[in-house]
C-alpha cells in the first residue's frame, strides 16, 4: 500500500483508493489525482485493499480492476460500498455480463480503459458527488 | 538467460560425465593392477568423491544462474518502474526525459504499459516523446529485421513474410502497444508474417492505430487489408477469432466501420464471427443495423451464431430481424439454437417466450438449458413461464432443464436444497420487462 503525501493543507482531502494489478495505471492515478488535491491509495492487489477497508479510514472513491491476481474485482465490489466508498470499475474489456453485474452489486460507474485522464476525472468527481449526495 | 542457462547445464553436465568416467576409469585400472581390498576401497572413495565435486559444481552453477535471474528480473522491473514513472510524468505536462541508448528498451517496453492504460492527449504526448527521442525509429528498425540471407531478405520484403527473431518481436510487440502512426506501412508488412506472434502483434497494432486516430475513415480500409493478408495464410482463419475479436476492440470509433465491411466481405466464417463478437464487446453505436443487416443478408454456421450472440447481448432486435431470429431456432447446427434461444431475450414477450416454451422441449440438453436461461432473463413474464414450466411443461427434461435455470447460476447449495419453488422463492426478484 503506498499513499501520497501532502503539506500545509487544512482542507481535508478527498481520498481515492486504486486497486490495480497495474503499475502504470497506478502511477497515472497517483499522478493525475495527487496534483489534483486528492489522496491516492495504491493496491496492487485485492486482498491488501480489503485488508485496508479494516484498519485504514475509508476513502471516498475506489477505482477497482476486474481482472486482478488474487480474484475478481466484481466479487467484492459489495465489500467496498458497505464501507461507504463508491466503486468505479474499470478494465481493459467490460462485457456486458460484467457491466450488469457490477451495477447489481452497487458499482456507481465503469470506465473502459486505455482511459483519457480528463475523462477519468470527471467521472471519479462524480462518483464523489454522488457518493456524498 | 534462457540460452545461458541451457548451456550451463549442458557444460555442468558434460563436466560431471567426464568426472564419473574418469574416475571409473581410474578404478577399473587400480583393480587390475590389484586385487588389494584397502585400495579398492580408496579408489571408490575417489570415484564417489570425484562425482560429489562434480554434483557441487553443477548446484553452484544453478543456484548462480537462478540468483543472476532473479537480480536481473529485479533490475529490469526497477527500471520499468522508473520509466513508466517518467513517461506518465512526462503525459502530465512535465518535462520528457532524454533516453540513454542503452536503456532503448526498458524506456519502450515501459512507454508501452503507460499506452495500453492512457489514451487522449496523454498519450498524443507520449507518443511525441518516443518519436523525439528516437525509441520508435529504433523499434521500427529492430523489428523490421527478419533472419534469412540477403536474397531471401529481399523476397520477404516484398511479400511480407519471413522470420522475424525474438527481438524483432518483441519490438514489434511494444510498437503494436505504442501504435505510432509512422509504423502503420512495417504493420501492414509483417501481417503475413511466417511468425504467428509477430503477424499477430502487427494486427493489434494496426488496431490500435486506427484507434487512436483523428480520423478513423483514413485507417480502416488498412486494417481489412491486415486483416485479409493475415488470414490469408493457410491455417489462420480458423484460429483467428479470439484474437481477432479482442484486436478489433482496440480500433475505438473505428470498430464499427471495419467490422461492417468484415461481415458484409467474403472472409472465412471465423473471421465475421470475430468481428461480430468484437460488436457484442464494445456495442457501439450503430451495431445493431450491422448486425441485422448481416442477419438479413444471410449468415451462415459460426457466424450466424456470433450474429444471434451479439444481439442477445446488445439486448435490442429490430422487428425485421425476428423472423431470422425464429428461423434460427429450428437450425439443425445445436450452436445456432442454443444463440437462438438467447437472442429471443430481445425480441418482445409475446414472440420470444412462446418460442422459449417450445425450446425448453428440444432434444438437445444445451438448447433446453439455453432457453431457460434466457426465459430466466426475460423479465417478470419470462420468469413466471420458467415457474409454469418447471410444473406444466409436458416434457420431463423441459422441466428438469427449467428448474435448473430456476435455481440460478452457480449455486450448487440452492441446487442441493429440495424443492424447486422454494428455490425459487429465495432468489432476488426477476428484472422488470
Amino acid at each position: 500500500m503506498q499513499q501520497s503525501m501532502s503539506e500545509g493543507n487544512a482542507v481535508p482531502k478527498r481520498g481515492l483508493w486504486v486497486v490495480d494489478d497495474s503499475l502504470a495505471f497506478r502511477l497515472i492515478v497517483q499522478q493525475v489525482f495527487g496534483r489534483a488535491g486528492w489522496s491516492v491509495t495504491e493496491f496492487s492487489n485485492l486482498n491488501s485493499a480489503l485488508a485496508a477497508l479494516t484498519v485504514s479510514p475509508a476513502a471516498d472513491v475506489v477505482l477497482l480492476d476486474i481482472h486482478l491476481p488474487d480474484g475478481n474485482g466484481l466479487d467484492r465490489v459489495a465489500d467496498f460500498g458497505k464501507h461507504g466508498l463508491a466503486v468505479v470499475v474499470v478494465s481493459n474489456l467490460v462485457r456486458a455480463e460484467q457491466t450488469r453485474r457490477a451495477f447489481a452489486a452497487g458499482a456507481v460507474d465503469i470506465i473502459t480503459k486505455p482511459v483519457d485522464v480528463s475523462v477519468l476525472m470527471a467521472r471519479v468527481e462524480r462518483a464523489a458527488g454522488a457518493a456524498e449526495g | 538467460m534462457q540460452r545461458q542457462r541451457v548451456v550451463a547445464v549442458f557444460l555442468s553436465t558434460v563436466i560431471a560425465a567426464v568426472a564419473v568416467m574418469a574416475t571409473m576409469g581410474g578404478l577399473v585400472l587400480w583393480f587390475g593392477e590389484t586385487l588389494n581390498p584397502v585400495r579398492a576401497w580408496w579408489s571408490l572413495e575417489l570415484a564417489l568423491g570425484g562425482v560429489a565435486v562434480a554434483l557441487a559444481i553443477m548446484a553452484v552453477l544453478h543456484v548462480g544462474l537462478l540468483a543472476g535471474e532473479a537480480f536481473s528480473a529485479a533490475a529490469v522491473r526497477r527500471r520499468a518502474g522508473e520509466w513508466e514513472l517518467a513517461w506518465v510524468r512526462g503525459a502530465s505536462g512535465e518535462a520528457q526525459p532524454s533516453v540513454r541508448r542503452r536503456d532503448l528498451v526498458a524506456a519502450s517496453e515501459a512507454a508501452a504499459a503507460v499506452l495500453r492504460e492512457l489514451t487522449g492527449e496523454a498519450a498524443v504526448a507520449v507518443r511525441l516523446a518516443l518519436h523525439e527521442t528516437g525509441i520508435t525509429a529504433n523499434d521500427i528498425a529492430v523489428a523490421s529485421r527478419v533472419r534469412g540471407s540477403r536474397g531471401w531478405r529481399r523476397a520477404v520484403s516484398v511479400h511480407g513474410g519471413g522470420w522475424p527473431s525474438r527481438r524483432a518481436t518483441a519490438a514489434l510487440q511494444r510498437l503494436a502497444w505504442q501504435a505510432p502512426a509512422e509504423a502503420l506501412p512495417l504493420f501492414l508488412q509483417a501481417a503475413t508474417s511466417n511468425e504467428l506472434a509477430h503477424a499477430r502483434a502487427a494486427l493489434l497494432g494496426t488496431c490500435r492505430c486506427l484507434g487512436e486516430a483523428p480520423h478513423e475513415s483514413d485507417l480502416v480500409s488498412a486494417v481489412i487489408e491486415v486483416i485479409t493478408a493475415h488470414v490469408g495464410m493457410a491455417e489462420r482463419a480458423g484460429v483467428a477469432r479470439p484474437f481477432l475479436a479482442g484486436a478489433l476492440t482496440n480500433a475505438g470509433d473505428g470498430t464499427l466501420a471495419v467490422c461492417e465491411q468484415l461481415v458484409a466481405s467474403d472472409l472465412p466464417e471465423p473471421i465475421k464471427a470475430a468481428a461480430l463478437d468484437a460488436l457484442a464487446i464494445m456495442q457501439p453505436e450503430g451495431a445493431v443495423v450491422v448486425v441485422s443487416s448481416a442477419l438479413l443478408a444471410g449468415l451462415t454456421g459460426e457466424a450466424l451464431a456470433a450474429a444471434l450472440r451479439t444481439l442477445a447481448a446488445i439486448g435490442v432486435a429490430p422487428d425485421e430481424c425476428q423472423t431470422v431470429i425464429l428461423a434460427a431456432t429450428h437450425h439443425e447446427d445445436e450452436g445456432v439454437r442454443v444463440q437462438a434461444a438467447h437472442a429471443l431475450t430481445s425480441v418482445p414477450p409475446e414472440i420470444g417466450l412462446p418460442t422459449l416454451w417450445r425450446l425448453l422441449g428440444d432434444a438437445s440438453f444445451e438448447v433446453r438449458l439455453a432457453a431457460a436461461r434466457a426465459a430466466r432473463n426475460s423479465g417478470t413474464w419470462g420468469w413466471q413461464m420458467l415457474l409454469s414450466a418447471i410444473e406444466l411443461h409436458p416434457d420431463r427434461f423441459a422441466r428438469d432443464s427449467a428448474r435448473i435455470a430456476s435455481w440460478g447460476d452457480g449455486d450448487p447449495a440452492a441446487a442441493a436444497s429440495g424443492t424447486p419453488l422454494s428455490a425459487a422463492a429465495t432468489l432476488p426478484a426477476p428484472a422488470q420487462a
